[in-house]
């Protein structure tokens, strides 16, 4: 074969592969947008984020805001001057009265767990009772304190007075201000919520843009269990996990 | 000027016209650029999620190979110092070969740099004078004047070299010789720029370590003249332009040098890593010998201390004063460098995460076509440039037969 | 190679050749190129032209924030209210993260998402919380970003979230070569989403790994939207451009706290302005125990970490 041949079977066959090129291109079908590198995140989820989910109605809160206080009236089942008798196991554990479980409006934001659109479904033992949910335990437990010195009723709540407390000294504090009785013995932390770090904060750091949001301690806290239980994490971010 | 027009006309037709191989090869770089535009039209479309970066690994093989290139561009001043400092004889016909590479390396970086943007559309932000240009805060804006400038630099000294040759005329000193001394520290500055974009990142303790510069320039220096000691090889084969042993043979002793030192270099890097063993080796634990599980690069970069270790032995070993062992061993060295300077050093500055994520890289296959589709057109270009440039070396076209 | 220029015949001939092969080659690149047909919207001339954040005169500023509005009302079918909230005098603002409080329980990063209008597929979070063993040596290798637990806190852990630091001495702000990323009076490192080029050097250079990227176009439900959007904050951004916490610029420059520390159910975010002697920040950098991350790299953040004593 010449050289002149050889130059035109070189630039015939690129002719070819051109073309066929242009018509490979043409047909291959749009190109696929990139696939998604991650599931997405659930919506439903994002539910109990906003708006924030933790904070109790507390006692204090709700007699302050001037909101239905009538399940609160002590004098409906107990005499004014019949101080109650507290009753006690053998190992000196108080038993906690079940029509006291009302008293604490829960530590959770219902809603976190349970939306609108998601009705409760009970669930039974086999003897026929219902299941109490891991979450829904240890709401009405008394912990307070790493020993149980302190679950004393009356330690805080009024003997006489039933809807008042009082302090180690006696000094009575109103329902409203139970803060006040926290701080006698949790003095550094006082000390921090009153500096506005300790405890959750919303609102308006510029103070003359708009007021601050501060919560009382028995808003996030259960006084009968003060420790946070543990909280279900909210999903983390979707890429390769290391495999470790 | 009616000349320079001519011989620009005669330029732009001698492109266009070659043997059965030059249409072959030229041929094959087209399909294969065709291929690598369509992939970056679809990464244009859709993003650079069709790549296999993460925000994890947020540069990959676009920059890895724009890291190598700079390099590449730059060793054409291991051809100029000789021959216009030391007056070397052997090598003064060689240099215009080290530009044109230099040349079509630097419009592969570009390339290169341009795909990697999210919004090349803005391009025009970082144009001085119209943009808003960060200088001399971002080392990134320094890499954009030096290697536009080093491309400017390279195209005026090669065509009015080619030029003067065409027109039988030697180049007038002004025009010529300061162009070229600028050039040598030019070239230095490219690439000391280009790992200062790594270097000063104080958050990446792989980068940040001061021997990176100097081992930058000595791969450079030994992957560049590499590289065109194979490519005037292939001259030699394939047209009558006469290239001599000696200036092979000057070549390989800068090759040789360079690759002596840049292992020099490496092994001290290593050292710095390995004996002190801090948390800053981790990313020299992936890359070396794998971290938590994660070794994806481990075969890659001892493919590449083998292929240079092999290269330097070569090298320093007579046999290599035969060509097909010079070609062996500068192949060996132009893939092992690709590969440490690349995907070697820019991948495990990202792994782990500053927060310590292990999250692997690998290049999609739309990103490898961009890739391919680039360096196609840099081999084209490259080889236009040559094909463009030898019958005005061998006097075949001149200002002369014109008509 | 053949010299060309001596026969006319020849010459002819394979310029006929070559004009067919560049024929073939012209219509394999309109067909590769093919796929730009799918652009659609890509870039408005108005969007093309922008000038940089703080070229803008306020007219020009007024101009784009309604041209942003109906940009989003095209894609996201929801129109919101863009505005350009300036920084105050005297205001510097410092984040403090309670690591003794800290559940991880990444509410905050869900609250930011939501907030700052972050794309949902792909998925970009400005917060990663870090579960690192208690065992005293703070090594980040050992953190795990993403666990999973039936409730927070584990045993032998602690929780440590990262965001940006808005550090003082910004890495990210020093390399970006086109200045689209800079520092606020206030202290706040914000992106001009028009401006960035997408290059990505700042998110090499970030040792916080604090910067996101959009690696396509970002998802986010319309019902979902928030529609309070800042220029410099949470309005939708574009392919192909970086974006970052900002401290939820359109609620802090209004005076309120940022949806992350508003979500926090234990109280562990703090935030506010350093300059004021009385803000909560003031007070923790007064008296409690500081922890800078990486502190050794000099960034200066306006980012700390404290305990409870």
């Amino acid at each position: 074969m010449s050289e002149e041949s050889k130059t035109s079977l070189a630039l015939g066959t690129l002719t070819v592969v051109f073309a066929a090129l242009a018509i490979a291109f043409a047909r291959v079908p749009a190109p696929v947008p990139a696939p998604p590198r991650q599931p997405l995140v659930v919506p439903a989820n994002l539910a109990g984020v906003l708006p924030p989910g933790t904070v109790r109605i507390s006692a204090a809160q709700l007699i302050k805001s001037g909101g239905d206080t009538s399940g609160l009236d002590c004098y409906a089942c107990h005499h004014k001057d019949q101080p109650p008798v507290i009753k006690v196991e053998a190992d000196r554990r108080i038993i906690l009265p079940k029509e006291h479980s009302d008293l604490i409006f829960g530590m959770r934001n219902c809603a976190e767990c349970h939306p609108a659109d998601k009705p409760v479904k009970l669930e039974y033992a086999e003897d026929g009772t219902v299941v109490v949910p891991e979450a829904h335990r240890g709401l009405l437990a008394m912990a307070h304190g790493r020993n149980f010195r302190n679950e004393n009723c009356f330690n805080c709540h009024d003997q006489d007075q039933l809807n008042q407390l009082h302090t180690a000294d006696g000094t009575k504090v109103k329902f409203e201000d139970a803060t006040l009785l926290c701080a006698g013995c949790h003095g550094p932390t006082y000390r921090d919520w009153e500096a506005g770090i300790h405890g959750r904060t919303s609102g308006y750091w510029d103070r003359s843009a708009g007021p601050i949001v501060r919560q009382q301690c028995a808003s996030c806290h259960d006084p009968h269990a003060p420790a946070f239980t543990g909280l279900i994490p909210m999903p983390g971010p979707h890429f390769r996990a290391r495999d470790k | 000027m009616k000349s320079y027009l001519t011989f620009l006309r005669r330029c732009f037709q001698a492109a266009f016209i070659g043997d059965w191989r030059y249409y072959t090869w030229l041929g094959v770089l087209t399909v294969l650029c065709f291929f690598g535009l369509n992939a970056y039209a679809n990464q244009f479309v859709s993003g650079l999620g069709t790549t296999g970066m993460t925000d994890q690994v947020s540069w990959g093989v676009y920059i890895a190979n724009f890291t190598f290139l700079v390099g590449m561009a730059a060793a054409a001043v291991m051809l100029v110092i000789p021959v216009h400092i030391y007056k070397n004889e052997d090598l003064h016909d060689l240099v215009i070969f080290g530009e044109l590479l230099a040349v079509a390396a630097i419009l592969m970086c570009l390339a290169f740099v341009t795909v990697d943007l999210g919004r090349p559309d803005r391009f025009w932000h970082l144009i001085p004078g119209i943009g808003i240009f960060h200088f001399p805060g971002s080392m990134l804006s320094w890499d954009v004047l030096v290697l536009n400038g080093y491309l400017l630099l390279n195209l005026h000294i090669c065509g009015y070299l080619i030029y003067c040759r065409y027109c039988g005329r030697r180049p007038g000193k002004w025009f010529y010789a300061p162009f070229v001394f600028i050039g040598i520290g030019w070239a230095v500055s490219i690439h000391t720029i280009t790992a200062f974009l790594y270097v000063g990142l104080g958050g990446r303790p792989f980068w940040n370590s001061a021997v990176l510069g100097p081992r930058f320039l000595a791969s450079a220096f030994t992957a560049g003249p590499a590289f065109i000691i194979l490519s005037l090889q292939l001259i030699r084969r394939f047209t009558e332009y006469r290239i001599t042993d000696k200036g092979l043979m000057a070549l390989r002793s800068i090759v040789q040098v360079a690759m002596l030192v840049n292992l020099f270099l490496l092994v001290n890097e290593v050292f710095n890593e390995f004996y002190t063993s801090d948390r800053a080796a981790a990313s020299s634990y992936y890359l070396f010998l794998g971290l938590h599980g994660h070794h994806a690069l481990v075969p890659w970069i001892w493919t590449a201390v083998t292929f240079n270790v092999i290269s330097a032995v070569l090298l320093v070993l007579p046999v290599s004063r035969r060509m097909g062992w010079l070609n062996v061993a500068c192949g060996l060295a132009v893939v092992g460098i690709w590969i440490e300077k690349g995907m070697g050093m820019v991948i495990p500055g990202f792994i782990p995460t500053p927060l310590g994520e292990m999250v692997e890289y690998t290049p999609t296959l739309n990103e490898v076509l961009v890739c391919v589709g680039i360096w196609a057109f840099g081999l084209a270009c490259f080889t236009v440039f040559l094909r463009m440039t030898i019958p005005i070396l061998t006097g075949k076209v001149s200002s002369e037969n014109a008509k | 190679m053949s010299d060309p220029s001596t026969d006319t015949g020849v010459t002819r001939r394979s310029f006929l050749r070559t004009s067919t092969v560049l024929a073939a080659g012209a219509a394999a690149v309109a067909a590769g190129i093919a796929p730009l047909r799918k652009l659609g919207q890509f870039s408005s001339v108005d969007e093309f032209l922008q000038k940089h954040y703080k070229e803008l005169t306020p007219e020009e500023m007024k101009t784009v924030l309604s041209r942003i509005e109906t940009e989003v009302e095209r894609q996201y079918g929801i129109r919101p209210h863009v505005r350009d909230y300036k920084p105050m005098n005297g205001v510097e603002y410092v984040y403090a993260l309670n690591l003794t409080r800290c559940v991880g329980c990444r509410k905050c990063v869900h609250a930011c998402v939501a907030e700052n209008n972050q794309s949902r597929n792909p998925e970009i979070q400005y917060i990663r919380v870090l579960k690192m063993p208690n065992d005293g040596t703070f090594d980040l290798e050992k953190s795990d970003p993403v666990y999973t637990a039936k409730a927070v806190p584990e045993a032998g852990s602690f929780y440590m979230p990262v965001q940006c630091h808005h550090c003082k001495n910004p890495p990210c702000v020093r390399v970006c070569p086109v200045k689209a990323t800079w520092q606020e009076p206030d202290g706040i490192t914000v992106v001009d989403y028009n401006w960035c080029i997408g290059c990505r050097y700042c998110e090499a250079a970030c040792p916080y790994f604090a910067r996101r990227f959009n690696w396509s176009t970002p998802s986010i439900p319309k019902e979902q939207m928030n529609t309070n959007m800042s220029y410099l904050g949470n309005r939708p951004r574009y392919k192909g451009v970086m974006e970052k916490c900002h401290f939820c610029i359109q609620r802090t420059r209004a005076g309120r706290y940022p949806a992350c520390l508003e979500v926090c159910p234990t109280g562990s975010r703090k935030f506010g302005n350093i300059l004021d002697p009385n803000s909560e920040v003031s007070y923790i950098l007064k008296n409690k125990r500081v922890l800078i991350l990486k502190e050794e790299l000099g960034t200066l953040p306006r980012f700390f970490y404290y305990f409870d004593v």
